[in-house]
């Protein structure tokens, strides 16, 4: 009931809104020869204009698919299930759009690349390794700006200087095997860039990388946001990468959101156990004597989720309750929510 | 890429030589005349000018010197068969017919064989694919010249819609290509199949969609080039199918080329008509490998033609 | 959703006490484990043509073991009463324009197929190891000559070869297999030459050279261990090759030549008979052609039970 009134409110949002993508409720689920796999369950975020959030979680917290799902990449056994999905005042939800499947598919490949792009994993496998880096960057500006071949080329190399790669004019012809790790992925970035986008969705984009290339990347990352004005999600599990990076940081596990604040409530104010079991793992030069506390077990079968609170297996603080019970979203302040029983707690032992 | 096509050029004369050597000497080890078992009712002066007119009464290593000179400039020698007739005549009259056949078969095989694995990979219905897959076994199984002859039996025997001789006409083409082909459209269809199901899965093909390019721009831009590497190199091995193929399609259906002539020139023991087709047929398929192998570095750069690894 | 629903009135102290260790399990153990043979074995099972295709040619090896022996016919045995006879109880598939049994013929084409077919096989993969094995063992510049000599042998196609020997050593079944032997290796050997050099490059080859342990046994037992897939897989396609290679010579009339019957020869002799007795046709051709499709069948169920990658 209550979710189907929401729906049709994100519809009729003022589009002045400082948010530049609402999900509400988005679920995910994969078909497989082993059943049904619910990769993403019941996941709400926004995304301000200007703004950098961060998306941690393991791997298989189901953050990456999440992100499929708003681009609509997702593989062919891949569905969303339910959830509304609202980008820059446009639905862009495969359920709910205007017209059916067919006229979402053609809106989304006029969105795709142009103001809603992608910056990929590994760079290693996300290039063509046939065709040459000029061919792969201008494929963009020439699905979505009415620019001539000529044109988009002295952008591509234009667009290559900015990312820090030398003599863009030869090195355009090249192919992705000649270059480094590092390198390709500034192409990838630089693929994403291509159009201006408004938001960009970094899926862990420095975790293929050595660590000391892993910083270049994440400051260029910073820079060009800066310089756009455009909206980043940078999605990892590693924490430290998005302490100076992130307003507003998002805590996901077992396909579902358990944390949500700006960097400084994550990190000072940690409630769920699961943010503090992740910080617990951040190597802080600050604290020398710290010692790093692995979270134990490993994460839940999203082929069978636990009823209750997908954590409750690895959780210190389990009760009872969070074996057969979700917890729902506690507000803890207006930027602050949490999904944990410890937050009841108090209230019913009170 | 010149310094390699020059370095494969030279190992492929050198494979020609080695093959040039190999038949010659194998020619010698035959155990009786050359000239059959009827030379024994000759007057002693006819034998004598016939193995004088072929060299045959100098030793073994000087008659080597004088046939490698002679292949060197194009000269095989008169056939043993057709008195008076040059080898060369023969294989200059065959050769176009074979080509023409192979090049009809080449281009079919090819053609059917990269659409059936295209369909075959991204259909959505899983019997077509299972369909496609189940004609590839069966193609790779049934060998062509057991095809061809049902072929024959059905169409030109019982139905009578298709002529079974020669290739007069483009009629006469149909037969012997269908069953030329039927091997090569199995392995180029499996080929593509795999390559393009194993390409549409891949990550490269995730960041080409979310540029905003249309799915079938997708397969062709991204797709088709990578599933194509498998097929190029299919492209040597393919000539040399289409050689040895021609040796029953054209006894079969009585075409004048190279293979028929193959055929009966073993049959015949016509031991200089042998030894010229031999060297040739080797020069044809060294050459379509090299041209497979240049054409693959020129698809797929991350080929590094100087290590040469690629066979002969 | 899999939520139960429930009201805050529901929630109860009981249900915020500290939750039993024993009832977290944080560690689960996602597959049984099976060893590789079993693992392999099952998979092919699962492909019902590659096991069809076991069982006729399981079928076919026993009959062309028994049936000439029990039969009281030979290859060669005319019946003069009895020429060109439709299928009957005395012939179970008739016989030929010389009255000859086409059963025992076709049986007797089994044998002839089979062992060409077999035997190259086993052959192959003994000169295969040992020539793959010696390349990528010494390496250097004696890989690199016996890899020029496996480029050239192989840039002829292998029907070539055939010829030639036939020529010399007369149309039978040994100089067919030499034929086929003198270029069949060759896949086999650069197969293992591969993994014997990369092998080599790994720390367990060069840990046990530091032990002072014999390096030749440990390479040799690690590479049984690591190509026998794609070995099998290589092994189990050269069958039909080496049989669709004698078939056709036979076929052309430059193979095994009459009076013995090999399953081309059988094809040949009916040709010229297929308007009236189609027949006989039929009995070699459906031969060829459903042996060829089992060892296909059998090879891609082999390759596919071996791939480590399609679990």
């Amino acid at each position: 009931m209550e979710r189907s009134k929401e729906k049709g409110m994100a519809v009729t949002m003022n589009p002045e809104s400082t948010n530049l993508l609402e999900v509400k409720h988005l679920t995910t689920e994969f078909e497989t020869e082993q059943g049904t796999v619910k990769a993403v369950r019941d996941v709400s975020f926004t995304v301000k204009k200007g703004e950098i959030l961060g998306i941690v979680g393991e791997s298989g917290s189901g953050k990456s698919q999440a992100m499929y799902s708003v681009m609509g990449l997702l593989a062919r056994n891949g569905v969303v299930k339910e959830g509304s999905m609202l980008f820059d005042g446009h639905d862009i939800s495969p359920l709910s759009f205007e017209g059916g499947l067919k006229a979402y598919d053609k809106y989304m490949q006029g969105v795709r690349g142009n103001t809603l792009s992608m910056i990929f994993q590994d760079p290693m496998s996300f290039l063509n390794p046939v065709l040459n880096i000029e061919t792969q960057l201008v494929e963009p500006m020439l699905n979505h700006m009415k620019i001539s071949r000529k044109e988009a080329r002295e952008k591509a190399i234009e667009l290559l200087r900015q990312v820090g790669i030398p003599s863009p004019e030869t090195r355009l012809r090249q192919y992705p095997h000649e270059f480094s790790g590092g390198m390709r992925q500034r192409i990838i970035i630089a693929i994403a860039l291509a159009c201006n986008p408004k938001l960009i969705i970094a899926d862990e984009p420095t975790t293929a990388l050595d660590v000391t290339i892993q910083a270049k990347i994440l400051q260029l990352i910073k820079d060009m946001q800066r310089k756009s004005g455009s909206s980043v999600m940078l999605i990892t599990h590693d924490l430290g990468v998005v302490a100076n990076m992130c307003s507003r940081i998002v805590i996901m596990y077992g396909g579902k959101i358990v944390e949500v604040g700006t960097a400084d409530e994550i990190f000072f104010q940690p409630h769920h156990p699961y943010t503090s079991g992740l910080l617990a793992c951040v190597n802080n030069p600050e604290e020398e004597d710290k010692e790093l506390q692995p979270i134990p077990g490993s994460p839940p079968d999203l082929l069978k989720p636990p009823a209750g609170c997908p954590f409750v297996d690895r959780c210190s603080c389990a009760m009872r309750i969070c074996k057969d019970y979700m917890p729902e979203m506690t507000e803890l302040s207006p930027t602050h929510r949490c999904a944990c029983w410890l937050e009841q707690k108090k209230e019913v032992l009170a | 890429m010149i310094k390699y096509t020059l370095k494969r050029l030279l190992l492929g004369f050198i494979t020609l030589f080695v093959l040039a050597t190999v038949t010659f000497f194998l020619m010698k080890a035959i155990p009786g005349s050359p000239f059959g078992a009827e030379i024994s009712q000759l007057p002693a002066a006819t034998v004598e000018k016939l193995y004088a007119k072929y060299n045959l009464d100098k030793s073994i290593p000087e008659q080597y010197v004088i046939y490698l000179k002679n292949v060197i400039r194009g000269d095989f020698g008169e056939s043993l068969l057709r008195k008076g007739t040059d080898v060369t005549t023969i294989i200059a009259k065959a050769a176009p017919v074979t080509m023409k056949l192979g090049a009809v078969a080449f281009v079919f095989s090819m053609l059917v064989g990269i659409t059936l694995g295209i369909v075959a990979a991204l259909t959505k219905h899983r019997w077509i694919s299972n369909a496609v897959m189940v004609l590839a076994t069966v193609g790779v199984s049934v060998p062509s010249f057991l095809f061809a002859l049902m072929l024959m039996i059905v169409f030109g025997v019982q139905l009578q819609i298709l002529p079974i001789i020669g290739l007069k006409g483009p009629l006469n083409y149909i037969m012997p290509t269908v069953a030329l082909s039927l091997y090569p459209i199995s392995m180029v269809s499996r080929l593509v199949r795999s390559s393009m199901s194993e390409a549409v899965k891949q990550d490269y093909m995730v960041l080409a969609r979310s540029k905003g390019t249309a799915p079938f721009w997708v397969i062709v831009k991204h797709g088709l080039k990578n599933c194509l590497i498998p097929v190029v190199t299919y492209a040597g091995p393919l000539v040399a199918y289409l050689m040895t193929g021609s040796f029953v399609i054209e006894s079969l259906f009585s075409i004048p080329g190279l293979g028929g002539e193959f055929v009966t020139s073993v049959t015949n023991r016509d031991y200089t008509l042998i030894m010229a087709l031999t060297i040739f047929f080797g020069a044809l398929i060294i050459i379509a490998n090299i041209l497979t192998d240049l054409l693959s570095a020129l698809i797929d750069p991350r080929i590094k033609l100087e290590k040469g690894k690629t066979a002969a | 959703m899999n939520l139960k629903e429930y009201n805050k009135e529901m929630l109860t102290r009981e249900m915020f006490q500290p939750l039993d260790k024993s009832e977290q399990n944080s560690e689960f153990i996602a597959m049984e484990t099976k060893s590789f043979a079993r693992d392999a074995w099952i998979r092919f099972k699962r492909n019902k043509l590659a096991l069809l295709g076991l069982i006729f040619l399981g079928i076919v090896v026993v009959l062309a073991i028994f049936v000439p022996i029990f039969s009281p016919y030979t290859y060669e045995q005319m019946d003069m009463t009895a020429l060109n006879a439709n299928p009957s109880l005395a012939h179970p598939m008739g016989t030929d324009r010389f009255g000859r049994d086409i059963l025992v013929r076709v049986m007797y084409g089994a044998r002839i197929s089979l062992s060409v077919g077999f035997s190259s096989a086993a052959i192959s993969l003994c000169i295969g190891i040992m020539y793959g094995g010696i390349a990528g063992y010494v390496g250097g510049k004696t890989d690199m000559l016996m890899m020029r000599i496996v480029d050239i042998i192989y840039s002829i196609p292998s029907m070539l070869y055939v010829i030639l020997v036939m020529l010399i050593f007369g149309s039978n079944i040994w100089s067919i297999l030499i034929g086929i032997c003198i270029s069949s290796w060759i896949g086999m050997a650069r197969l293992v030459r591969a993994q014997v050099m990369s092998l080599k490059e790994q720390e367990f080859a060069l840990a046990a050279y530091v032990l002072g342990a014999s390096t030749k046994r440990i390479l040799f037992k690690h590479l049984i261990i690591n190509c026998i897939g794609p070995i099998i897989v290589n092994l189990t396609l050269m069958v039909p090759s080496a049989i669709f290679t004698e078939a056709f010579l036979s076929f052309v009339g430059i193979g095994i030549s009459a009076p013995a019957a090999s399953w081309g020869t059988l094809a040949n002799e009916a040709r010229g008979l297929v308007e009236t007795y189609p027949i006989q046709i039929i009995w070699p051709v459906a031969a060829i052609c459903l042996t060829m499709l089992s060892l296909n069948f059998i090879g891609d169920g082999v390759g596919e039970a071996l791939d480590p990658k399609k679990k």
